[in-house]
């Protein structure tokens, strides 16, 4: 029997399957904002030409008068959007579409709602976060028939875009095409009690620099036609591939999911990869394929470690992009079950930026995506748990001194690389991590989000313990998945678990600890000030008869009295340990709850304290300097001879060889 | 053969010229030891009694660095820059090392005498000076235009203006060879233009130069032999100093220091052999037999 046509026949329907792409299974969102959308790319013109329907529910107990969409192709059309005034209306960004009239649009040519009212002419744009007329990157459209509680409507819209010449996360370069936030795309409405709405409002900010998105779930329904030739990969699953003429017609289908982004290239070669049960779909620039193993070794840790810490990944499928050298704009995105790294073809096999990536673009996938948190308001609610993840992830499998780069004897581990970023900042104290994201001004704003916050959490995960704060964690997730909740929400989850594992240990809750890390801008610096050893004084007075004047015996044996003298630096202030050694080898390890701005520690014995240690685990991620964290009576006289004698040496090769010169 | 008898006669010159090898090694020290003494008493005094320098030593330890870096930069900042000053007081007198170097080793049947070697110095320190800095210049317009083809090969270096990174590796696969080449040719007519300076024993330096150059052109397959043969010595040199110190434990600071010493005086040695090959081949080629007496 050939089985050949029956195989073929197989292939074809297995993209259609429901255990393929889970259609028609139960929906795991409320699914408030979905889309059906017919685009077609115009790789001559560079424009989007699209047909748009959209079924949007109210989920409040609101009467909604309108409806409001991000527009977020118009950040590019001048100098004068928001977006642009952000970035100072300059910079590598701004100049490519300067020099290459790059600039890009979206004109919605039609809208009509469901009863057949056209609301072109009513539509407007509006400017809620800065009041800049020049900004066009948030539509409201008023609804002649409101939507009740619990209603729904549907809104067809004609739309054109012209996309950009590569501008941040999205656009096209030469043959390669990025296209995020591409589409006109409903904000959110919030109902009251949902993050900080008081009362039912929509949360639908004009498109930042900084930030990009938040948005309701949904169901996507997106047909792509693009030349013939193109591969084109996108968030959801490959319904079907349809040929007409010289264009391809790619369906796809995203459930569940806040966004769609896709990308389109002739040149683009596929590995497919399966891996507990998500289909892995690589795309690369040919001279890049020799990546694909370490693509596929990282998403393969990254898939373990979030499956195992948080719960299975919730989504059939997920598209790697390896953007090309030109398309770098587009890098270290992510998207729902798309998302995008960065290499360049002799990148050593030590730095390890395409896994890092990689690592921390999947685990957005659980916090940013699923826990769809607001990102223009609160990133470091995404950004900064997943960095911290991406830190614990790389550290554990690929070595916590060598996962971000080892190379001919240079080594840094992702949690150091982290620590340096933040403590490098040149004011460490500019801004709370908590501060509304999309007015950050400050170019800190990264290391902020990121780095500080995964410092904090390292800081939690030192105290309370990884196992708790990976519950915690976990806890969040399955709490808030295919929700949106606030950073109130995420430390209220931690001290509720924090506290059912240790009681009132840490307090009854965590406020002190997120009020110092979160809301506050002080620094963490614990210091050893000093060691001292001195003779026991003899004792002397009247110890017995009042009269008796009789000094009592006194030990042969020499006694000292010792202290240890701390200091906290800092503002901030955490529980610690402090270790004191005796001559000996005898250690003690003493708590001190970090409070007072001094603290000593006194002992009285035959053994003189020799060192003493605060923080000997190093659990307190936050505190800024670890070399005084620490003070030995002895000096390392052999380790200063080493440094000094490996520094003249290096001196000495430095010398000769300029004297090559001479 | 020329090439290899020169290069056996400039072991031979180094080794005859032992107290001179071992001078020039020993000032080179001295200099390290100016630059490097202030760092003992610095880390003593910052970071000599935290447990964490002592913990640095189980191997690269970044985060201990940034902090060092980032707490006590500002104290290592100035004893940077106080090596630095030395260093370039280093250059200089290295500049007058030379000219005492290539009048002593051009007289090779007259014993060593160190009062030769610093007259020499003195008397060609101008001369090698000027020489310096032309070659430097001569350096600096040798990269500068591999720098400029570089950057017409890769578009101005725009990696969004470039399919992919092919041409930026094959500007690097065919333009690095080619000013290494360049280079080493700079390094080697700088060498003659030297021996040339201190064998006419004139104050101007433009002609000598240039029949340097025409020498080392008109015997180009013998003087690039020799040349690539002290190349191939001091790669010798490297990868055998880096083979020791794989297999020394890192631990045992003191046998690296004495290692290091081992490299930097092999180096000194290497720089007589050098020149006292080439200085031999020059004799040979233009059949003088030793320096007008100073």
């Amino acid at each position: 029997m050939d089985w050949k046509p029956l195989l073929a026949l197989f292939t074809l329907l297995l993209p259609l399957s429901p255990g393929f792409c889970r259609a028609g299974g139960q929906p795991l969102s409320p699914r408030i904002a979905s889309y059906d959308i017919q685009a077609r790319l115009d790789t001559a013109r560079k424009k989007v030409y699209a047909h748009q329907s959209v079924h949007w529910k109210n989920p409040s107990a609101d009467t909604v008068r309108e409806l409001r969409f991000h527009l977020y192709y118009n950040a590019f059309k001048n100098t004068g959007s928001s977006f642009a005034q952000e970035l100072g209306g300059s910079g590598l960004f701004i100049d490519a579409l300067k020099e290459h009239c790059g600039w890009s649009w979206m004109d919605i040519r039609s809208l009509k709602d469901e009863y057949g009212n056209d609301l072109t002419r009513q539509m407007g744009y509006i400017q809620p976060d800065d009041d800049n007329e020049g900004d066009q990157t948030v539509l409201r459209v008023p609804l002649p028939r409101p939507v009740p509680p619990g209603d729904s409507i549907r809104v067809e819209l004609d739309w054109v875009s012209k996309i950009p010449h590569w501008a941040i996360r999205t656009g096209y370069n030469l043959s390669y095409y990025f296209m995020a936030q591409w589409f006109p795309k409903l904000g959110v409405y919030e109902p009251a009690g949902t993050r900080f709405a008081e009362k039912g409002q929509w949360n639908c900010h004009q498109y930042h620099a900084n930030v990009e998105y938040y948005a309701d779930f949904g169901v996507y329904n997106v047909a792509l036609t693009v030349p013939k030739g193109f591969t084109v990969g996108a968030s959801g699953v490959l319904q079907g591939k349809k040929q007409e003429g010289d264009t391809q017609t790619w369906s796809f289908r995203a459930e569940d999911v806040i966004d769609f982004t896709w990308t389109a290239s002739p040149e683009y070669v596929e590995v497919e990869d399966e891996y507990r049960g998500i289909r892995l779909r690589l795309l690369f620039y040919p001279y890049h394929l020799h990546l694909a193993e370490r693509y596929l070794k990282a998403i393969h840790y990254a898939i373990d470690f979030c499956a195992e810490h948080f719960g299975p990944y919730p989504y059939p499928c997920l598209t790697i992009v390896d953007p090309p050298l030109h398309g770098t704009f587009s890098s270290a995105m992510e998207y729902p079950m798309f998302i995008s790294t960065a290499a360049v073809c002799l990148l050593p096999e030590g730095v390890k930026t395409p896994e890092i990536l990689i690592v921390h673009e999947f685990v957005h996938q659980y916090f940013g995506q699923v826990v769809a948190s607001n990102e223009q308001e609160e990133a470091w609610l995404d950004e900064g748990i997943t960095n911290y993840y991406e830190a614990r992830i790389m550290d554990e499998y690929y070595g916590s001194q060598t996962s971000t780069v080892d190379v001919l004897g240079f080594r840094m581990g992702n949690m150091e690389s982290n620590r340096a970023d933040y403590f490098g900042l040149s004011d460490p104290q500019v801004s709370e991590i908590a501060h509304t994201s999309w007015l950050f001004r400050e170019e800190s704003f990264h290391t902020i989000t990121y780095s500080k916050t995964t410092l904090l959490l390292h800081t939690l995960e030192g105290l309370a313990g990884a196992e708790t704060l990976d519950e915690a964690m976990r806890t969040y997730f399955e709490r808030w998945k295919f929700r949106h909740p606030g950073g109130a929400d995420l430390t209220s989850v931690v001290s509720e678990v924090v506290f059912q594992k240790y009681g009132p240990l840490f307090g009854e809750n965590l406020d002190w600890f997120f009020e110092q890390g979160l809301y506050g801008t002080g620094m963490c610096d614990y210091a050893v000030a000093a060691i001292s050893n001195k003779p026991k004084p003899a004792s002397a007075g009247i110890f017995g008869e009042l009269d008796d004047c009789t000094q009592p015996a006194q030990s042969h044996e020499q006694a000292y009295r010792s202290t240890v003298t701390l200091h906290r630096l800092g503002e901030l202030y955490f529980p610690l340990d402090v270790r004191i050694t005796f001559e000996g080898g005898r250690a003690v390890t003493e708590q001190w709850d970090g409070r007072a701005r001094s603290k000593v520690f006194t002992y009285e014995g035959p053994e003189k304290v020799v060192s003493a240690e605060i923080d000997p685990e190093q659990n307190i991620a936050l505190d800024k300097n670890l070399i005084n964290n620490s003070l030995s009576l002895e000096p390392e006289r052999a380790g200063v001879r080493k440094r000094m004698l490996q520094f003249l040496v290096w001196m000495q090769n430095v010398m000769l060889s300029l004297s090559m010169l001479a | 053969m020329k090439a290899f008898t020169a290069y056996l006669t400039g072991w031979k010159t180094a080794l005859q010229h032992w107290r001179m090898w071992l001078g020039l090694y020993l000032i080179t020290l001295l200099f390290a030891l100016l630059a490097a003494l202030p760092l003992r008493g610095f880390l003593s005094k910052t970071v000599g009694q935290s447990l964490a320098f002592s913990r640095s030593f189980e191997g690269f330890d970044y985060t201990f660095l940034r902090d060092f870096l980032r707490e006590y930069g500002q104290g290592f900042g100035a004893i940077m820059n106080q090596a630095v000053g030395y260093t370039i007081l280093y250059l200089l007198f290295s500049v007058l090392l030379m000219g005492g170097i290539l009048s002593v080793i051009g007289q090779r049947e007259r014993a060593f005498r160190w009062v030769d070697f610093w007259q020499g110095g003195l008397r060609f320190f101008w001369r090698m000076l000027r020489l310096a800095v032309y070659f430097l210049l001569l350096h600096g317009l040798v990269l500068a235009f591999f720098g400029f083809l570089f950057y017409r090969a890769t578009k101005g270096f725009a990696p969004f203006e470039l399919e992919s990174e092919a041409p930026i590796l094959r500007a690097i696969r065919l333009f690095l060879p080619l000013y290494l080449l360049l280079a080493i040719l700079v390094f080697m007519l700088h060498d003659y233009a030297k021996i040339h300076a201190v064998q006419v024993g004139r104050r101007w330096l433009f002609r000598p130069t240039l029949r340097a150059i025409r020498l080392v052109f008109r015997h180009f397959g013998k003087i690039a032999l020799l040349y690539l043969l002290n190349v191939a010595t001091f790669a010798l040199l490297m990868v055998f100093y880096w083979w020791l110190s794989e297999s020394l434990n890192s631990g045992a600071y003191f046998g690296m220091f004495l290692l290091g010493q081992g490299l930097a005086a092999g180096r000194v040695g290497l720089k007589l052999v050098n020149l006292g090959s080439a200085t031999w081949l020059y004799q040979q080629l233009l059949n003088v037999h030793r320096w007008p007496s100073p």
